[in-house]
């Protein structure tokens, strides 16, 4: 991995729709031909954002050609997870009608196609890239436009993503919030009240150090020390603070 | 609760005098009249000020308890029609006008007014003049706010129905994503490029085109299967459609634009946001409302159901345009066939479900 790039540049395709990335194979073709100074090798594809994570990570391509919407995990969640790698990647986003997000790509100078796609642009694109010009970071505002569908989680030198919808509840402790899976605890460092503000109503705030997510919970608890949350069928139990308790009750209805 | 204030405002074309910036209105709009009042009434350079104090104070009065009445009973206005609002809009400042005037003269009787109070004429000319002015103060106020507000709604009327329209179009995602799917078969599929290029310039003929006017059910289902080629070129493997029809004849009508933004629906949240293959059932048969006799024709009705699959991980946000695309359709069927024809949705564990009942036109 340390290793100098080899010469062509690495590109993996990454859409849901069969006929665009074949689309796209054509075109990468037709730019190799036309232009002498670019180099293309078109390494793998994926078909939806969490494919293309773990190709990034089996191929290591330089460049992905990133479709924005796509099934278990859009674009823009991919770029968001690409950025927290060592080496990430760069990004050119593709799209056919996405209207919001580029005009602040636009005003970010993000690098991006619109589909149907024409070879020049696509070759003046991977020209930018292939002069290393750094891939600008996702706006804050983009990313944060939809809530995540998975956690990025960094444990030991490895990375895993855990669905959202595998969580049962967050806890904010010192630094670190846990995420509850049924079996699995995380550590992530991130604040609650930025996961309270992206995820919305998915999550509601029980107490003054943990969210919950709504979905998971199965029922509420009265024992001698007040109330607490039920995440059936796990055994796992979550105390509600007693201020919360009648905006809990209202969310569960 | 803000559903409720958005009705109000629609309904009632009195604004809501509680408003601090209608009361500062009112105080204005207030002492202009009273000034008019005293330099139209003015025959001497004396006197002058004293005289727009005391009718400032009146006309102060008047309006301000007017517009504290009107703000109060503005909960019950918003029941009435626009004509009794009126007319108790109106009767307001004239039944304070009344009582205002007939106080005025009885502490004047009894010696509690001096100053240019006691040059007030006699009761009846009092009554009759103060009474003329409300009325046509009020009249014209009245009039003026009742045309801004028809403006107003109109204005609102317009914009939501030409929000409506472009809610039933086709989706400019859908359009484009087509072509570039189209692009890609140009070189090594050219005669499928050449039908799917047809098939989408036949799509846009329809749903372009203006006319609200029925069309036969039998024609709309083939423009849907159209449309539904295009998605199946484009998704291949994880859209899969069954069609079950029967009793199809050409007497079912229905208004266009119904069935083909439905499937677009369809795909769009049902297919599109899976990763494996998702099934679309299109059913569409006659039923027997009616008990026994199954042969008159009004008692039947014609259903068609679209079913898809309701993925996990749904956009939450995307879920109000729907709505709105939803509740425009069903406000066109009942434009043109009243209750009878119905739109209802069910959704299920994973399944979302549109029926469309189409009564069964007479011959006649």
């Amino acid at each position: 991995m340390t290793n100098e790039k080899p010469d062509p540049l690495q590109v993996l395709i990454v859409d849901d729709e069969a006929p665009a990335r074949a689309r796209l194979r054509q075109l990468l073709d037709d730019t190799n031909r036309d232009n002498k100074q670019l180099t293309i090798s078109c390494c793998g594809e994926a078909a939806d954002g969490l494919q293309a994570l773990s190709e990034v990570d089996r191929l290591q391509p330089d460049l992905l050609l990133l479709d924005i919407r796509m099934p278990a995990m859009d674009g823009l969640e991919v770029a968001r997870h690409l950025q927290q790698l060592d080496n990430p990647p760069a990004v050119i986003f593709t799209t056919a009608y996405d209207e919001f997000a580029l005009e602040a790509f636009d005003a970010n100078a993000v690098h991006y196609l619109v589909k149907p796609i024409r070879q020049q642009h696509l070759a003046e694109a991977l020209k930018r890239v292939k002069a290393s010009q750094p891939t600008p970071p996702l706006p804050a505002d983009i990313a944060a436009k939809s809530a995540r569908s998975h956690f990025n989680i960094n444990q030991h030198g490895n990375r895993y993503l855990v669905p959202v919808t595998d969580l049962l509840f967050l806890q904010a402790e010192q630094k670190y919030i846990t995420l509850h899976t049924a079996d699995k605890e995380w550590l992530i460092d991130e604040s609650l009240v930025h996961i309270e503000q992206e995820f919305g109503n998915q999550f509601i705030r029980v107490h003054r150090n943990a969210l919950a997510r709504v979905e998971a919970i199965s029922g509420i608890d009265k024992n001698s020390d007040g109330f607490s949350l039920l995440f059936h069928p796990t055994a796992k139990q979550l105390p509600i603070s007693r201020r919360r308790i009648a905006a809990v009750r209202k969310a569960l209805k | 609760m803000t559903d409720r204030s958005n009705r109000a405002i629609t309904d009632l074309f009195v604004p809501d005098f509680c408003q601090p910036q209608a009361v500062a209105i009112i105080v204005i709009g207030a002492e202009l009249l009273a000034f008019t009042l005293v330099v139209a009434g003015a025959n001497s350079w004396t006197g002058g000020i004293e005289q727009l104090a005391t009718t400032s104070l009146y006309v102060q009065w008047a309006a301000l308890v007017s517009a504290g009445l009107l703000c109060v009973s503005r909960q019950r206005l918003v029941q009435l029609l626009t004509w009794q609002s009126a007319l108790i809009a109106f009767s307001i400042p004239m039944l304070v006008n009344l009582a205002l005037t007939l106080a005025v003269h009885l502490l004047q009787h009894q010696g509690m007014l001096s100053g240019s109070w006691t040059a007030a004429s006699s009761l009846p000319l009092d009554l009759l003049r103060n009474l003329t002015i409300t009325a046509i103060v009020s009249g014209v106020m009245l009039r003026y706010l009742y045309l801004r507000h028809e403006t107003a709604k109109s204005l609102a009327a317009e914009h939501q129905s030409r929000i409506d329209a472009l809610q039933s179009r086709i989706r400019p995602h859908f359009l484009f994503n087509s072509l570039n799917t189209i692009i890609s078969l140009v070189r090594e599929q050219p005669v499928r490029a050449e039908e799917a290029l047809q098939d989408l310039a036949e799509l846009f003929r329809h749903n372009l085109r203006q006319t609200e006017q029925l069309v036969s059910l039998q024609d709309d289902i083939e423009l849907c299967k159209q449309y539904l080629a295009l998605e199946q070129l484009r998704l291949g493997e994880r859209l899969r459609v069954n069609w079950k029809v029967s009793g199809l004849n050409h007497l079912i009508k229905i208004p266009p634009l119904v069935l083909q933004p439905l499937l677009e629906n369809a795909v769009y949240h049902g297919i599109e946001p899976l990763t494996e293959q998702g099934i679309i059932n299109i059913s569409a048969n006659m039923v027997d409302a009616g008990g026994g006799s199954g042969s008159t024709s009004e008692t039947n009705s014609y259903a068609i159901a679209i079913e898809n699959p309701l993925p996990t991980n749904r956009e939450p946000h995307n879920s109000s345009g729907h709505q709105i695309a939803i509740d425009n359709i069903r406000q066109r069927l009942q434009a043109h066939f009243g209750e009878p024809a119905l739109l209802t949705v069910e959704i299920s564990e994973s399944i979302y479900r549109v029926t469309v009942n189409l009564p069964q036109l007479d011959t006649q």
